[in-house]
């Protein structure tokens, strides 16, 4: 293998270790914003038919 | 709810373009190495990621489960910054050894050694993938934290032996470049490369303030979010018990 094998080793890994995480804890955070956002409105008033 | 505010907005930019900037910097502008060649840039990823680490992320981890253990300062607050910055930080200890094993091929010849250096920060990873599995035992959520505290500040015993691990044992790690306690103003990097370094440091740990926001916010979440399933999970069977009580007296 080159250096130049190796730094994109390195370099990948890091890359991917801190972008899979953030990911993770970002879309962690949007699923929990949007379920207690939903449990926090008053559910909808029914109307049209009721057959 | 937004997921983000003006503080951890301004942290991921700032947290994005000084990567980036360390990223041009350690790949085009630092020089190479005499004896190690293009590897040395390795240093720029292998040296901030250790610091974030051992460091900042598992001192941090270290002085919120104290605050958390002493009674006078015990909060939840301590609690979740305590498993955020140790969460991250063995996302980084694992970079750490990673990246470290990737630049000893070349160097050393092999990607691992049993080196004092090497073994200790090792054994860290596992004291504090252990101390994440405490975090994770369910149970009374009060006799969790103040075991993972424990756990966190037994574990914190083993970054000093890991800092002077090179000085007591010899090994094949090189002694310290910068952090080198009799040479502190006088470190063994100069020039572009310790910019470099400088840089690469104040990356990671704007990272590390950009990602320990986000994840504290996450267990703020996790937790109300539990607390409301409890509250709804309670009604409902209040609920029911109502239904089963009003049946039972209905019923001649």
């Amino acid at each position: 293998m080159t250096h130049v094998a190796y730094l994109v080793a390195g370099y990948g890994v890091t890359i991917g270790a801190i972008a899979g995480y953030l990911t993770w804890v970002l879309r962690r955070e949007r699923a929990l914003v949007v379920r207690l956002a939903a449990r926090a409105e008053p559910p909808a008033p029914r109307t049209g038919s009721t057959r | 709810m937004p997921t983000r505010n003006g503080v951890t907005s301004a942290l991921g930019a700032a947290a994005i373009v000084l990567l980036a900037l360390t990223a041009v910097l350690a790949l085009v502008v630092s020089p190479a190495e005499v004896n190690q060649g293009d590897s040395v840039r390795l240093l720029y990823l292998h040296v901030p990621t250790a610091w974030l680490a051992l460091y900042l992320s598992f001192g941090v981890t270290s002085l919120a489960s104290a605050l958390y253990l002493w009674p006078r300062t015990r909060s939840r607050f301590w609690d979740m910054l305590a498993g955020a910055s140790a969460e991250i930080g063995v996302l980084f200890l694992g970079l750490t050894l990673a990246v470290g094993s990737i630049w000893g091929r070349p160097t050393w010849g092999v990607w691992w050694t049993w080196d004092p250096r090497l073994t200790s920060t090792a054994v860290l990873f596992v004291l504090y993938l252990g101390y994440l599995a405490v975090r994770g035992v369910p149970g009374d959520q009060a006799v969790t934290s103040k075991r993972a505290a424990v756990v966190a500040l037994a574990a914190f015993v083993d970054v000093p032996i890991i800092h002077q691990s090179v000085e007591w044992w010899r090994g094949q790690h090189q002694a310290a470049s910068v952090l080198d306690d009799s040479r502190l103003l006088d470190p063994q990097i100069t020039g572009t490369m310790a910019t470099t370094l400088v840089v690469a440091v104040v990356a990671f740990t704007v990272l590390y303030a950009w990602l320990l926001a986000h994840r504290m916010r996450v267990f703020d979440l996790e937790h109300r979010a539990g607390q409301e399933d409890l509250t709804a999970a309670l009604a409902e069977r209040r609920a029911e018990a109502a239904e089963l009580g009003s049946a039972a007296r209905a019923t001649p």
